[in-house]
């Protein structure tokens, strides 16, 4: 099996197998982290694909400090930031954005009672700073050890704990907010 | 280690494994301080509470589309080098010299102005508060330079006409926006000049101020005319700012299906995705479909160009 570098390499010989590689690895990851960040389907795609378009354009500007996949994630947290910086907007949360994540059982009470937990949790991750969501989406969802994630968003591991920890803090409060409410959809 | 440590330590110690030390003394730490342990409990819940929050699932038609995407953008940057001409070492010899040239003569007419440059540095700074020139007349504006926004908005353009003049303003001034107009328009000599005054325009009506017909045909006209891709895409960047027109729509298709820089396409392909998406326009949605299946366009041209029509919902 071809690690990462060879996958990269092979996008700078101009092969369309490293590409495919590396997207087959990391697509899901990279789409999952932009849906978070932007908490918009459509536009983690586009960010996805812009993601792997500026690996294949951009690939002779790895310089190897960091893994392949802090790379890719970098990318991303740059396009969810400049995506959010153009529009000037907060991450907003509508009603029917949030969309339902396959679920083993069907029935349509468990369907609801799901999908209003994932809209709680957006509707928190919202409250958060981009600087703090970045850091705690990268911890909590990708299991990303704080050094990978102070080289992928190019801060120091210190600012990565301080980022997590602030981002922790705030949601302790927005969840005892609807205390009773999550409270109700949990049990 | 402080109790403020400890629950960022622990917060730490869900999403990986701290060096055991660490742990121990957490441990050892939380036995004794009952706020800490609630602190900490607290996080744990947050954090517990996060994972219900399942992963989306890539959709198998867009890893399709994606795929297909990147394996033609792999391909179309295998560029066959140049073959080199078995005249280049014969035009490296003849730049040489030419350059050479250049030097000498170049050399030879400043040592003979000499004598005339601080008489005319002496001129600038006397006549600094003569009014300004008629821009009617054309004059040309060189050593453009600009002030950054003081605290009230203001923000200050100098240049050299017949003697070195400095205009301060809000962009939305009426002097200070003929100025910037002008100086777009052409009136600054250089690139550079014109690409920032573009910029100072462009962060203007970045806050929602209304545009003067004079500044959006001027931007239109460099967006259509100007020589320096850079400059056309500042011109492209700012009328992206502005609320959208048929004029605006007009330049952004021109744009996408003329324009030889890639980057300027890019910024038109984004332009005209907001406006077929806020005026459901016809020749907009038609352009971005061209262009979403035109083989020889950029990987990322065609894909701006095919999200805005998923986003339209055709």
């Amino acid at each position: 099996m071809k690690s990462d570098l060879d996958l990269l390499r092979m996008v700078g010989r101009g092969d369309p197998d490293g590409a495919t590689g590396l997207f087959q690895k990391y697509s899901e990851p990279l789409l999952r982290f932009a849906d978070r960040m932007l908490s918009n389907r459509s536009e983690a795609e586009e960010v996805t694909q812009e993601v792997f378009l500026k690996m294949i354009t951009r690939v002779e500007q790895y310089d190897g400090r960091a893994a392949v996949s802090s790379w890719l994630y970098a990318i991303a947290a740059n396009a969810c930031r400049d995506r959010l910086r153009r529009t000037k907007r907060a991450v907003v949360v509508p009603l029917d954005s949030v969309e339902e994540a396959p679920s083993k059982e069907t029935g349509v009470e468990k369907r609801i009672h799901d999908r209003d937990r994932r809209r709680a949790v957006r509707k928190a991750l919202s409250r958060l700073s981009d600087e703090q969501r970045e850091a705690l989406i990268l911890a909590r969802y990708h299991g990303m050890p704080y050094a990978e994630i102070a080289r992928t968003l190019e801060i120091t591991e210190g600012a990565v704990k301080t980022r997590v920890f602030r981002a922790i803090e705030t949601l302790k409060e927005v969840f005892s907010e609807g205390g009773s409410q999550w409270n109700a959809m949990t049990s | 280690m402080e109790c403020n440590d400890v629950v960022e330590n622990a917060i730490e110690r869900l999403s990986q494994t701290l060096a055991p030390p660490v742990q121990i003394e957490i441990d050892r730490h939380l036995s004794g301080c009952a706020e800490c342990r609630t602190r900490v409990g607290e996080a744990e819940s947050a954090w517990a509470r996060l994972g219900t929050d399942a992963d989306i699932p890539l959709d198998p038609e867009f890893a399709r589309e994606t795929l297909g995407m990147l394996e033609s953008e792999t391909l179309r940057r295998r560029v066959t080098p140049f073959p080199r001409s078995r005249f280049a070492p014969a035009l490296r010899v003849a730049a040489l010299v030419a350059a050479g040239a250049s030097g000498f003569l170049l050399s030879r007419a400043t040592q003979s102005g000499k004598g005339a440059a601080p008489l005319s540095a002496a001129s600038r700074s006397e006549t600094a508060a003569a009014p300004l020139p008629d821009l009617s007349r054309q004059p040309k504006l060189t050593n453009v330079a600009f002030q950054p926004a003081d605290p009230s908005g203001k923000i200050g353009v100098s240049f050299d006409a017949t003697a070195r003049y400095t205009v301060t303003g809000k962009p939305g001034e009426k002097s200070l926006s003929d100025l910037l107009n002008y100086l777009v328009a052409g009136g600054a000599g250089t690139e550079g000049a014109r690409g920032k005054a573009i910029d100072l325009v462009s962060q203007h009506y970045a806050d929602g101020a209304p545009a003067s017909p004079q500044i959006v045909a001027t931007l239109v006209q460099t967006l259509q005319k100007d020589e320096n891709p850079g400059v056309r895409k500042k011109a492209a960047e700012a009328l992206s700012q502005l609320p959208p027109t048929p004029q605006i729509r007009d330049a952004f298709l021109g744009a996408l299906r003329g324009d030889s820089c890639p980057a300027v396409r890019i910024v038109a392909v984004e332009s005209l995705a907001k406006v077929a998406l806020t005026l459901r326009d016809p020749a907009a949605i038609e352009t971005l479909r061209q262009k979403a299946s035109d083989e020889r366009e950029t990987g990322y041209v065609r894909v701006k160009a095919a999200s805005a029509l998923k986003r339209i919902d055709l």
